[in-house]
C-alpha cells in the first residue's frame, strides 16, 4: 500500500518520458525510413509514427508509449507522445489527441540503440529539448553456454520497472492456460508464425514433425504415452544429415517402451 | 678541411630530422585514439535524473548482494532467527538469489549498517532496500523487503522473480522498483548427442541415444528445496501447508508425483526426466566433440570405471571406511548430511549425481524406471550407486516403506 501511494505519487510528479525509458523493454514499430541522426524533413505536414518504447509501468505491467511527429512544412512540427497497452499498435492512435505533446518543432531528429534512445529538438527561438536516455533493461541477445542459467540467458539479471503508474489501461492478456498453438511449423519445416510459447501460463510441449523445430502447444502433456505426441529424440544423433520424413524414416521422435510411432503427416504420435 | 666541412653539414641534417620526427610526433599525438570520455562524468541537476543514474551505478553492487549474498556472512553467521536458521551443513550455495538472505541484510540481520556504497560523480551515495510490501504473517511482523513478483500477463520474458524497491539516501523521496530474477537456480545443458541407461551388454548395440540440438535445456542445480516449495504455496494461498521449521527450508521438499510436477509447471518447468539426468551426469570424453562417433556410459560422474572409485572399493572390501572427500562426493549411508553442497557438481554443474537423495525422474523411455534410488538411504556398497540404474517409484511420498523422495526440475527455454 505504501509503495503503491508512492508509485501514484511519483506518477504525477514525473511526466517526463525520459524516465519511465530507462526502464525500456523493447524499441517497436520504428518508422522504416527514417535513419538514426538524421533531421525528418519529409513528407512535410504529415503525420509519421518514430517508434513505439514498451516498458514495465510501476506494477510491472507491460506499457507502450507511441511517438508520432507532424513534420514542418507550412506549419511548424508538433511531437505527440500517446502511452498504450503494449499488445495494440501505435499506428491505430496516430491521429488521435495526446496528453503530452511538444509544439512549434523546428527540426526533429532521434536514434535508438541498444543502450540508448536518443531525441533532440530544435526550436525556432534557437532553444533546444534533448532526451538521452539509457536503457537499463539491456535486452540480452546472447547464446546459451555452459554454467549459464536461464534467467540470464532469457531476460537478464536485474529488471528495471518505471516509476510511473499508467492508468486506464485495457486489461493485460493473461499468459494462456489453454492448450493453444503457440508456435506454428508446417509440415515443411517452415515457420508459419513466430513463437509465443513463452507467454504461455505453464510451460508448453512440442510435437516432434522431424525438423528443427516442431509445432509448439501452450499447457503440460507427458509425450510418449499411447494416444499421445512421440517425444523428441533429435535429428543430428543419426548422423545422417537429412530432412526426415515421418513415414519413412520415424527416428527423430520416440515412444514409451511397448508403443510404435504413427505419423499423422509429418507429426509423430504414439499407439 | 674536408673533416670540419663534413662535421658541420651532418649536425644540421640530426637537427633537421629530429625536427622533423618531434612534428610528425605532435602531429600523430594530435590524431591518436582517445579514450572515450566517462559515460555520465557530468551530474545531472535534476534529482530524478541523478537517481537514474546512481541506481544504474549501484547495479553491479544490487546483484553481488543478491547472487552471492553467501559472502557477505562473517562469522558467526548471520542474526535473524525468523528469516534464516544457520547451520554449518547448510551449504553456502542456499544464499545465493535467497530472498530470505535478502530479507535478512536490511533487516540488520547481517551488518549493523546496511546499505551499498556507490562511488559516482566524485561522491558516495548509499543505495538502500525498502520495506515497501506488506509483511508475511506466516514468517514475522517485519515488512518486507522483497515481494515474489509472478507473471500475471503476457508480454514479459519471465515467469517469476522478486520485485524489490531500492531509494538513495543522499536523494530523498525518490525510489525505484526493480525484478531480481532466480540466475542462481539453473544451468545450461549443452547441445549434443547424447546416451541413455546403462551400458548395453551388446557390445555393438549403441543403446538408446538422443541429442538436444535446438533446443536451450536448463537443469536445477540442487533438488528443490522445502523453503522454494513455501513460495509456491504462498503463492497459492496454501498457508496452511507451510512448512514454518526454518531449520528445515534448505532441505529437499518431499512431495508427492503430482504436485511436484504441480509445482514445476507453475514456473514453466517440467520434472526432470531419465535422459536428461543422465546427460547431465555422464560425462563426455570430450567435451568440445558434440557429435562424437561413439558414446560411452560412465559409471559415476567423476570416474568412468566403478572400481576405481570408493562405492567401487567398498563392494570388495566389507571394512571400507569411508572419508570427507568420499561423503562430498555421493553421500551414502555413514556420511553426515548436507545442504546445498557443490563438492558433488558433474561436468554441466549439476549437484547430487549419485547418493544424498532418491530422485524422482520422469522417464518417457522406461515409463517404470522413474526413480534414482542411489541415495544416503543405501551403503556405500550398494550396486544401485552406479549412473542409469533406476528403481520404480509409485508417486506417493507417505507409504511406509517409501524412501523420502526429492525432485528437480528442468525448463526449455521456447524459441
Amino acid at each position: 500500500m505504501i509503495a503503491l501511494y508512492f508509485m501514484l505519487f511519483s506518477s504525477l510528479v514525473f511526466a517526463d518520458p525520459t524516465l519511465r525509458w530507462t526502464s525500456a523493454v523493447d524499441v517497436v514499430e520504428r518508422h522504416e525510413f527514417y535513419n538514426d541522426h538524421e533531421v525528418i524533413v519529409k513528407p512535410k505536414d504529415t503525420w509519421q509514427t518514430l517508434f513505439g518504447v514498451t516498458f514495465l509501468d510501476g506494477r510491472g505491467i507491460l506499457a507502450k508509449d507511441c511517438l508520432y511527429f507532424r513534420i514542418p512544412g507550412k506549419t511548424p512540427g508538433v511531437l505527440r507522445m500517446r502511452t498504450i497497452s503494449a499488445t495494440e499498435s501505435c499506428e491505430k492512435y496516430i491521429f488521435d489527441d495526446s496528453i503530452e505533446k511538444w509544439e512549434n518543432i523546428k527540426t526533429l531528429e532521434f536514434s535508438v540503440t541498444p543502450e540508448r534512445i536518443s531525441l533532440s529538438m530544435q526550436f525556432p527561438d534557437y532553444k533546444s529539448k534533448k532526451w538521452d536516455i539509457p536503457r537499463l533493461n539491456l535486452k540480452p541477445n546472447i547464446k546459451p553456454e555452459l554454467n549459464m542459467s536461464s534467467a540470464e540467458f532469457r531476460s537478464g539479471l536485474m529488471i528495471f520497472l518505471s516509476s510511473v503508474i499508467v492508468e486506464n489501461q485495457p486489461k493485460p492478456v493473461a499468459p494462456e492456460t489453454g492448450k493453444k498453438l503457440c508456435h506454428a511449423i508446417s509440415d515443411d519445416c517452415q515457420e508459419l508464425s513466430p513463437s509465443t510459447c513463452g507467454t504461455c501460463a505453464k510451460g508448453w510441449y512440442e510435437i516432434p514433425n522431424g525438423c528443427s523445430q516442431g509445432p509448439k502447444y501452450c499447457g503440460v502433456l507427458e509425450c510418449g504415452k499411447k494416444h499421445q505426441p512421440a517425444c523428441r529424440r533429435g535429428y543430428v544423433w543419426q548422423r545422417l544429415n537429412k530432412k526426415f520424413d515421418c513415414n519413412q524414416d520415424s527416428s527423430f521422435a520416440y515412444c514409451s517402451k511397448g508403443l510404435v510411432i504413427q505419423c499423422h503427416g509429418a507429426e509423430a504420435f504414439c499407439l | 678541411m674536408k673533416s670540419a666541412k663534413s662535421n658541420t653539414s651532418i649536425i644540421p641534417k640530426i637537427i633537421v630530422i629530429l625536427g622533423t620526427l618531434s612534428i610528425v610526433g605532435i602531429i600523430l599525438l594530435f590524431f591518436r585514439p582517445r579514450p572515450k570520455a566517462r559515460e555520465y562524468a557530468e551530474k545531472p541537476k535534476e534529482p530524478q535524473k541523478l537517481f537514474a543514474q546512481v541506481i544504474r551505478a549501484s547495479e553491479t553492487q544490487v546483484l553481488k548482494l543478491w547472487k552471492d549474498g553467501d559472502s557477505f556472512i562473517k562469522t558467526p553467521g548471520p542474526n535473524c532467527p525468523d528469516e534464516i536458521a544457520f547451520e554449518k551443513n547448510i551449504g553456502r550455495n542456499y544464499y545465493q538469489c535467497q530472498p530470505h538472505f535478502w530479507q535478512c541484510y536490511w533487516q540488520g540481520g547481517v551488518t549493523t549498517k546496511p546499505g551499498l556504497e556507490i562511488d559516482v560523480f566524485g561522491q558516495t551515495y548509499h543505495v538502500k532496500a525498502r520495506p515497501a510490501f506488506p509483511a508475511l504473517l506466516d514468517y514475522s511482523t517485519e515488512h518486507r523487503f522483497y515481494e515474489i513478483y509472478d507473471r500475471k500477463h503476457s508480454g514479459l520474458p519471465f515467469h517469476q522473480g522478486y520485485l524489490v524497491e531500492l531509494e538513495v539516501e543522499e536523494i530523498p523521496g525518490l525510489s525505484t522498483s526493480v525484478i531480481l530474477t532466480d540466475t542462481c537456480r539453473d544451468t545450461f545443458l549443452p547441445q549434443r548427442i547424447y546416451a541413455y541407461g546403462k551400458n548395453q551388454t551388446k557390445s555393438k548395440d549403441e543403446g538408446f541415444i538422443w541429442d538436444n540440438f535446438d533446443r536451450n535445456i536448463f537443469i536445477d542445480k540442487f533438488y528443490v528445496s522445502n523453503q522454494r516449495v513455501n513460495e509456491w504455496r504462498l503463492q497459492n494461498k496454501q498457508s496452511d501447508k507451510l512448512l514454518i521449521d526454518r531449520k528445515k527450508w534448505p532441505e529437499p521438499a518431499l512431495l508427492s508425483l503430482a504436485d511436484q510436477k504441480a509445482y514445476c509447471s507453475s514456473l514453466g518447468k517440467r520434472v526432470l526426466e531419465a535422459n536428461l539426468f543422465d546427460a547431465a551426469t555422464m560425462s563426455p570424453i570430450d567435451s568440445k566433440n558434440t557429435k562424437p562417433e561413439r558414446l560411452t556410459r560412465p559409471q559415476t560422474p567423476w570416474q568412468r570405471d566403478h572400481s576405481k572409485t570408493f562405492l567401487g572399493m567398498a563392494r570388495i572390501n566389507a571394512d571400507y571406511q569411508l572419508t570427507p572427500l568420499d561423503c562430498q562426493l555421493a553421500q551414502v549411508q555413514g556420511c553426515t548430511q548436507n545442504f546445498y553442497t557443490t563438492d558433488s557438481s558433474t561436468w554441466m554443474g549439476m549437484n547430487f549425481a549419485l547418493g544424498f537423495y532418491p530422485e524422482s525422474l520422469i522417464n518417457f523411455v522406461e515409463p517404470e524406471k522413474n526413480l534414482k534410488l542411489s541415495s544416503r538411504f543405501q551403503t556405500a556398497e550398494s550396486e544401485w550407486h552406479e549412473l542409469g540404474h533406476r528403481s520404480k517409484w509409485n508417486g506417493e511420498q507417505d507409504q511406509p516403506m517409501n524412501r523420502p523422495v526429492a525432485f528437480r526440475c528442468y525448463e526449455e527455454v521456447a524459441p
